[in-house]
Order: structure tokens, then sequence, then C-alpha cells
């Protein structure tokens, strides 16, 4: 979790891995909302608020407060995730985007439309980095053509980290 | 628009699979009261899932008192009558 | 001015006519029309883009009117909007695909609406919609009006001229050699070749019947293919199947696609003009209601008959909430893009489940009713106003959710519920005409066809509320509805258990009950009644099993799984579900095994124990499993049809479905995901063989064993609650036959 006190406010730090370090990121849910709220952007259908509970619980009893703490909405297609992004204040919270590209790999979007969807997203993005620490994880999209996607985030994030070993336990202090 | 959270069924086998380690450490003997407790459980399911409970373990535990509680008054009963 | 009376046939768009209408005329003539019908759909963006998209709107040279308008969006309230008006229909579709590809950026509105549900939103008219038409002399519609309404439940039809093709074999197994033609009660035997001649044939024979609907098998996916390609190759170009010869044929290609999780495999279709063309074959409901079902679907949604025929009900759905929003002047969004309010995890711990699955009480259970609510979930959404746009909007007048205390506007109807409720209504109005009839009436087969393709409707439109691409769904509404499902099932639990019944299994809608002494329709009546009264939704009894046994899981026997169970009612009827006669993937002969041991159950006398029927099963178990073991079982009887889930490419450990594609493919024949795949348990590598090979497997050949070990496991479902486990089933059964095998297949090893 080093990357997690490297990505403070005013930058936006990429995860790219398998399952969209699924695991890493509901961790680091758990961890931020410890102590203030979070919000979590879900793009992969993926946010398991029990695995959340788990985490939250190992840390301190108070368990409702942690997980009211946490906002969540999902998007389904990647029209959404663009009208997500919209409806999303920049507020001094941090925020957790799962998954991101998960709806971008649709067969049913063409790749010239996913990119430009993708390009307003990262308008929004910008747009939230200014007043909070932004955390977007993604797993590279299993078509070749699809890269371009990655490319356009790599080029927008602050901190790129990709896994490829473990990732080293929980670090306390976080933004 | 699929569900996010996983289903009671998956949270109960998720539950189980975490308790791998004491499984195996417990005597062959004592391995099938272990799941014998989780099969019980899994008779309450609905109200597992209708508890939504942040912590499923914790509702799994009691599904599982519940059982031997039935399982108590059953043998009292055979016993007295 | 002339004045006709009739029934709509067919409507389509025209690049010359604008669009076409076919009726069939009191008379029996069969009428082409046609009719100027202007198409407007609306664009909204920022004011600069707009311009630009003016500016490019001029420089097209179709014939188009431009406007500033104000519309009502669903979510959002008024929207200026750019309106474009194309006047030909039939230009609109391409016109639209090329602003798509130039402005991207923009948001379109009623941009991808069937013409036919524009025209039925409009005219109140629908397929086989008796009207009154008046044209002019040259055959343009310059007024029609409906006479009767898709909701009657009685409808005055014309009789239709149907055409059956078939060839005289699978043609994706064996090359046909013949087709035969079935038009009112004549057979007519055409053999393929020479083709020449058989084309002049069926073109004499369609010029003189004239059909208002060829039904075939393999139509899209063999012959029309093979008619035109042998068109081609003779120089019969003029052959058409369409009643407008003015018209080629549309082709569609086959694909496969994703869906709610699921490959489905749509192969080549083709659809005809002036008439209908309905492959049994490639008709993804066809099967499940026939053409009774189809019509009634078509109907009711305004879409086309050949389209209502290949899809499925969810794009009927959609086109019936486009004709309330067409009608009340509300935008259909071209893409949906309402994303989900944020909400705690806690709240969606809340919301984010299904509905409520209770596991049954395992066993043989007697006097037991089955209470289901009656289209819970459409009953739900019209009961409770559960629609996208009134749920989450706090008013002045709400209701809220129970569980997950979201409210809910109740101001106005909102447009899933106002779309759904004459449809529930009609449903319930044959369901009770279904009840005053007799099964063998001749009414009461059609009537039921018609009821189950409205049941299919209301059924997806559930679904459709949380389909991600859905224009009207919306994921809070979705949960909204399980909740109140949820709720209503807990309270009809708790009327059940007020009034002394045992609650024996609960199942979404549906639950099941006894007490002791119950057992007549009068005695489950006031829990009806309560019911009803404590959850506002309707509620029916859907019969009283004689007795009912609740199964256990097949892999632990401690525990219960729900909607796994079989029964029969008192009036004899059997109920089963979950078990393996209900499976597609069950072999022929398993299911008739399965089957013929139910009923044996079945028709034990009431007051005798089913345990004396027990010496019967087991006789005739033995003898399917005799003649398993001796070959005797016809091999189509032991054939399993699997669905190929992914791409052969993609699996790690290839099923036996991907096998005997594999198979296939190494035969020259390809399948696409989505497509069944039949074969056969073989000994040996790869355990398989595929049935639509060339050669059939030699007998031999054939994993006695294994079909053997599945007979044992259908048999020990059915046996199970009688308590009679696999173990003493396999002994009685096999003792004697296992060591035979046995002997056989040492015998086989010896030789390698």
């Amino acid at each position: 979790m080093r990357y997690l006190a490297e990505v403070t406010r005013g930058k936006i730090g990429l995860l790219a891995g398998p399952h969209a370090e699924r695991a890493a990121m509901l961790r680091i849910a758990a961890v931020l909302a410890l102590e203030g709220p979070v919000s979590v952007l879900d793009g992969g259908n993926s946010f398991d608020a029990y695995q959340v509970a788990r985490h939250v619980r190992r840390q301190t009893p108070r368990l409702m407060e942690a997980l009211d703490r946490i906002s969540v909405a999902r998007a389904f297609t990647c029209y959404q995730v663009v009208t997500l992004f919209e409806q999303t204040p920049a507020t001094p919270t941090p925020k957790l985007v799962l998954d991101l590209l998960a709806t971008f790999c649709d067969e049913s979007v063409s790749v010239g439309e996913s990119e430009r969807l993708l390009r307003l997203v990262l308008i929004h993005l910008r747009r939230l980095q200014g007043n909070a620490p932004l955390m977007v994880s993604i797993q590279p999209p299993p078509q070749a053509e699809r890269s371009g996607l990655v490319q356009l985030l790599r080029q927008a994030a602050d901190r790129v980290y990709l896994r490829e070993s473990p990732l080293e336990p929980v670090a306390v202090r976080l933004f | 628009m699929g569900r996010t959270l996983q289903t009671t069924n998956q949270t109960i086998i998720d539950e189980q699979a975490a308790f791998s380690n004491f499984r195996r450490a417990l005597r062959r003997s004592d391995q099938r009261y272990f799941d014998a407790l989780f099969a019980s459980a899994r008779k309450h399911m609905a109200a597992i899932s209708q508890a939504n409970h942040a912590l499923p373990l914790e509702t799994i535990l009691l599904a599982m008192l519940l059982e031997q509680a039935r399982e108590i008054e059953a043998l009292k009963n055979e016993l007295h009558g | 001015m002339a004045k006709h009376r009739g029934w709509l046939l067919d409507l389509y768009p025209d690049e010359q006519d604008g669009l076409v209408l076919w009726f069939i005329g009191e008379d029996g003539s069969r009428l082409r029309f046609n009719q100027s019908f202007p198409i407007t759909f609306y664009a909204a963006g920022p004011v600069a883009r707009l311009r630009e998209l003016w500016r490019y709107l001029r420089e097209q040279t179709l014939s188009l009117t431009m406007s500033r308008s104000r519309r009502q969006d669903l979510f959002s309230g008024p929207l200026d909007v750019l309106a474009i008006e194309v006047a030909n229909a039939a230009l609109q579709p391409r016109l639209f695909s090329r602003l798509l590809r130039h402005f991207p950026d923009l948001d379109f509105f009623d941009a991808d609406i069937p013409v036919s549900v524009r025209y039925a939103a409009k005219h109140e008219v629908f397929v086989l919609t008796h009207c009154q038409i008046e044209t002019t002399e040259a055959g343009e519609i310059r007024a029609i009006s409906a006479l009767d309404s898709r909701w009657a439940l009685d409808l005055e039809m014309p009789p239709l001229r149907i055409l059956a093709i078939e060839p005289d074999c699978n043609p994706h197994q064996r090359e046909p050699t013949s087709i035969n033609l079935t038009i009112a009660g004549h057979k007519t035997h055409l053999p393929l070749r020479p083709r020449r001649q058989l084309l002049l044939l069926l073109q004499a024979k369609l010029k003189r019947h004239d059909p208002d609907v060829i039904v075939t098998n393999w139509g899209d996916t063999w012959l029309f293919p093979y008619l035109f390609e042998a068109g081609h190759k003779n120089d019969t170009s003029q052959f058409n199947l369409n009643r407008d010869l003015r018209r080629g044929v549309l082709q569609r290609r086959e694909r496969s696609y994703y869906t709610y999780g699921q490959v489905v495999y749509r192969g080549n279709q083709i659809h005809l003009f002036g008439r209908w063309h309905i492959d049994q074959w490639n008709a993804m409901m066809y099967g499940q209601y026939g053409l009774e079902g189809v019509l009634e679907q078509a109907r009711v949604t305004g879409l086309p008959v050949q389209e209502v025929a290949r899809k499925s009900p969810g794009a009927g759905i959609t086109a019936m909430q486009m004709q309330v929003a067409l009608r009340e002047e509300i935008l259909v969004p071209y893409h949906k893009q309402q994303a989900e309010q944020f909400k705690s995890a806690r709240d969606l711990m809340r919301s984010d489940r299904g509905g409520l699955v209770y596991q049954p009480l395992v066993g043989l259970h007697h006097d037991v009713a089955e209470i289901d609510f009656v289209s819970m979930y459409p009953s739900i959404m019209v009961h409770f106003n559960i629609s996208p746009e009134s749920v989450g909007n706090a008013s002045s007048h709400i209701d809220v959710v129970p569980e997950i205390g979201i409210p809910v506007d109740q101001r106005r109807p909102g447009l899933v519920p106002k779309t759904l409720r004459p449809l529930l209504e009609k449903r319930i109005a044959i369901k009770e005409r279904l009840a005053t009839l007799n099964r063998r009436d001749c009414r009461y087969g059609p009537l039921k066809a018609r009821s189950d393709a409205l049941k299919w409707l209301l059924v997806v439109c559930f679904g459709y509320l949380g389909y991600k691409n859905a224009r009207f769904g919306r994921i809070e509404s979705h949960e909204s509805v399980t909740a109140y499902g949820r709720e209503a099932l807990l309270q009809a639990k708790e009327a059940a258990e007020d009034m002394g019944f045992t609650v024996l299994h609960m199942y979404v809608d549906g639950l099941w009950v006894k007490r002791l002494g119950k057992k007549s329709n009068a005695d489950f009546q006031p829990l009806l009644d309560e019911i009803a009264l404590r959850t506002g939704l309707p509620i029916a009894l859907e019969g009283i099993y004689r007795w009912i046994a609740f199964l256990p899981s097949r892999l632990d026997a401690r525990v219960p799984v729900p909607n796994r169970y079989f029964g029969v009612f008192q009036d004899g009827l059997l109920k089963v579900r979950g078990i393996d006669i209900r499976r597609h993937d069950t072999a022929p002969f398993i299911a008739a095994a399965q089957l013929r041991a139910l009923e044996q159950l079945a028709r034990m006398p009431e007051g005798r124990s089913l345990a004396e029927s027990v010496p019967l099963v087991m006789a005739s178990l033995k003898l399917t499993l005799a003649k398993l073991r001796s070959g005797q079982i016809p091999l189509e009887e032991l054939v399993i049809t699997q669905t190929l889930s992914r791409p052969l490419e993609e699996y790690r450990q290839p099923s036996p479905a991907a096998r005997a594609a594999q198979q296939l493919r190494t035969a020259g024949k390809e399948l696409r995901p989505g497509q069944r795949v039949r074969f056969v348990y073989a000994r040996g590598e790869p355990g398989v063989w595929a049935w639509d090979l060339l050669e059939t497997p030699p007998p031999e050949s054939v994993d006695v064993e294994r079909y053997t070990d599945l007979l044992l496991r259908a048999s020990s479902a059915i046996l199970q609650p009688l308590d009679i486990g696999e173990k003493a089933i396999r002994d009685k059964l096999l003792g004697h036959a296992v060591q035979q095998s046995f002997a056989f297949q040492s015998a086989g090893t010896a030789t390698v």
C-alpha cells in the first residue's frame, strides 16, 4: 500500500492488474473508511461490501459507522460511467474508481466510441483530482485494439502501479 | 445488471472455506461435526439473507445454534416421551 | 376516395412508397396500400454543436424539415432539442447512423423506434387489427381507424393462408433430396433437383395459393438460402418468395451475442415482405407458444410478426414502453444513461438482493396447497407505481420502499406501470377464462398460448427494469421491486402462520402450506383472502397437491435446496421442478424412465401408501436398465443436448459439449457459442460422439456405465422421498449386472 501514501490531493493513481486489483481496492476502501468518508465509483460490478466489512471489523468495532462513510454508485455501461462521473461532485472526499475500463471493453461499443467516452471521463478525473486524492483501478483490456484506453489513462495518471508481484501489507498513514 | 454482492449461498461457502485450516487440524472424527454445522446453517439461508448483517458469519453461527436448539428439544422429547 | 375494411397483415418502410401496408380485406382479397409517414427524431446538446448539426443537415439531399422544440425528458424534465423530420420513413435509419458517426457527442432521442411501433402509437393499429381505411384511387391511405382494440379478449380474425415447407431430413445432418409442402390440407412433394424445375413449381404454388404465412423447418438457415442460390445459378432471378414482388427478401446474418451473462446464438434470418416467414427452428419463442402466441405478442407490442417470432420478449416490452412514451410525448433516449445514485455501503447491502428463497422442509408431505402471487413483480410495479422516474423521487405524496427506505412518487402513474397495467389486466382476464374451460376444449389451447405469450412479456419486464441497456431501466427501481416482493412473501408467511398453517417452502412468489384436515379449495380461501388483504397484491391458489416431495441437494443430502420437487395435484396432474426431466440436457430415455416412475407414483389411489408402488417402479426401472445394458435403447434416445457456452479455444478443460463440437470442427462443421451440440457418451477418448457427424456411433461404443449412473441418479431423485437411497437402488437394480460389466471391461483391458 505504498502507493496510498503517494497518491494525495491533486494526484491520480492508476492501479492495473488482474481482476482490476479488486482485493487491494476493497482493502483501501476499508482503510479509508476508518478515518473518514470515501466515495467509490464502481465500473465493474465489483464492490463486495462484505469483504470491506470484514477488513473494517478487524480494525474497529464501530463497523456500521465506517460502512456508512462509504458511498458507492455503480455504472453498468460506459455511457453510464460518463453519467456517473458527471454527477460526482468535486469534494475533498477521496475517491476510488473500481475497474474503470470494464464497460469500455464491451464489444457492442466501437473502439473509437469507447475512446471518445473515456476522454470525457478523463476530463472529470481532472476536475475531481483538484480537491481529493483519486485512485483508479483497471484490468488491462483483453483485446489488443483496446490498448489505447490504457494509454489514455496512463498519460492522465501521476503514478502508475502495475501489479506483477504481490502487494505489500497495509500501511496505516494514508493521505 | 448483475448483482454486485455475492449470494448467501456463496457467502456460506466462503465463510466455511475461510476455516479450512481450522478444519484440517481437526481429527477426522470431528471434521464431520464441523461439516454438519455448516450444513445445518444452510437450512436458514433465507433468514441469513434477510438479516443482511454486515458480518454474515455472525448470522451463520446463530443459524447453527438454532439448529442445535431444535435438535436438543427433539432429543428431550424423545427422552421424556 | 375508396373505402375498405380489413385486417392489417404487414407494414414496412419503402424508399418509393414511404410506408407500405398490406391488408386482408373482408372479402378475402389481399390489398397493398401506401401511406406517407414522416419520422421525427430529436437531438440535444450544446447550442454550438446543434448549430453545426443544423448546417450539416441542410447540406443533405434528402427531404427533411428542422425546427427548434422543447420536449419532455423522463428524468430531467423539459429539454431544448432540435427536431428533425424525415419525409420518408425508409431513409431515416441511414441518416441517423450517419449522424451517430459525425455527432457522437450529441444525445439523440426517438431515433431508433421501429416504424410499426410508431404507427401503432399514432393510429392504434397493430398486426391483425380490424381497420377501416380510406384510400385514393392510387392506393394511398388518407385515413385509417381501428375497429377493435388490442386489449380486447375476443377478436374477430381473418383466416390466414398458411404454407408449410420442410425438407425430408435435417439439412445440417444430411443432404435433403426433396421438400414437402402443405397448404390447406394438401400435401405436395417436390424433388430438389432439377433445381430449375423446383423453382418454377414453387413459384407456381406461391402464385396459386398466395399464402400469408410460410412456416418452415430450417427456412432461415438452409432452405431459403438454398433456393436463392439455385435461383442465381439457373437464371430464374425472378424467383421471389415475397408477396410484394417489388422487394427482395431481407437477409440477416448469423451471430452470437451476450445477454444476461449468457451467450445466445441467432441463426441467419430471412424476412419476407407482404407475407411472414417463420422458421420453427430459428424462432426463439415460437416453440413456447406457437403462432397464436406470436400473433398475440405482435399485437400487444406493435412489433412485426417476423421479429416477434425470432426475438426475446425483452424487445417487446421495450416496444410497449416506447409506445407509451410516444403517446405521452416523452423522449425515448437512444442510449440509456441513468447511473446509480450514490448510496452507503450499508444501504447497498440492504438493497442488492434478489427474491426471498426459503429452503423447503425436505421430504414427503400430503394435502399441500401451493399459493402464488399472480405475476408478482409486474403486479408490484403497477400496485406500488415502480418506475425509473418515480423511484427515489421525494414528493408530497410518496410511498416508502420496505427495507431499503427509498421514496416512490405516487402523484401520477409512472411510465412502466402505465405500460404494464393493461397487459397485466389482459393476462388475468385470460387466466380467469381459462379457469372456466376444460383442458380438452378446442378454445383452451389457443387461449393458453396467448396467456403464455403475455406471461413472457410480464416476466421479462422485471428484468428489463434492471437491464443495463434498457431505455427505461434503473437499478433503484429494480431493487425496489425485489424489496416489495420479499416483504409480500414475509407477510404471506406471517398470515399463514397466524392462521395455523405450516409453511413448507417459499420461492420468490409462491408458498407451499399445509394444515391437518385442510384439503379443499374452500379450506384455503380464508388464507388467500388474508394474504391479499395484507399485501394488496393479487394471489391465486395454484392447486392442492395430494402429495408433494421436496428434495435435498444432490451433493449433500443434509442440505435442502429450493425449487426442487415433484408432486401430484388432486386432479392427477403432475408438477415437477429441478429434476432431470426438466433439464434440457437429459437423455430422452432417462427423462422417459423418470416420468414413468413419477406416473406410477401418481397413479397410486388416495389413501394408499406410496410405498406400495415401489415394487412396480423398481420393476420398470430394472427393465429400462436391462434394455440399456443389452443395447436395446435406440441411439437417438441416448442423445444429450448441451449449449456451447464459449468459443472452443477458450475451454481450458473442454466440457463434453466442447469435445463434441471439436469433433464436428474436425469434420468441417463449425459451431458458434450459444449453439446447441448433440452427442452420445462414448467409451474411451474423447468420451463423446457428436450426433451430427455423418456416421452415427456404433452401438458397442456407447458408454453404458455412464448412462447407468445417470439413470440411477435420476431414479434416486424419485425414490429418495420414500427413504430409498441411491445405494439401495444400485444394489437392488445392479447387483447382478455390475459383475457382468466388470467382466466385460477387464476383458477389454486385456486386449490393449
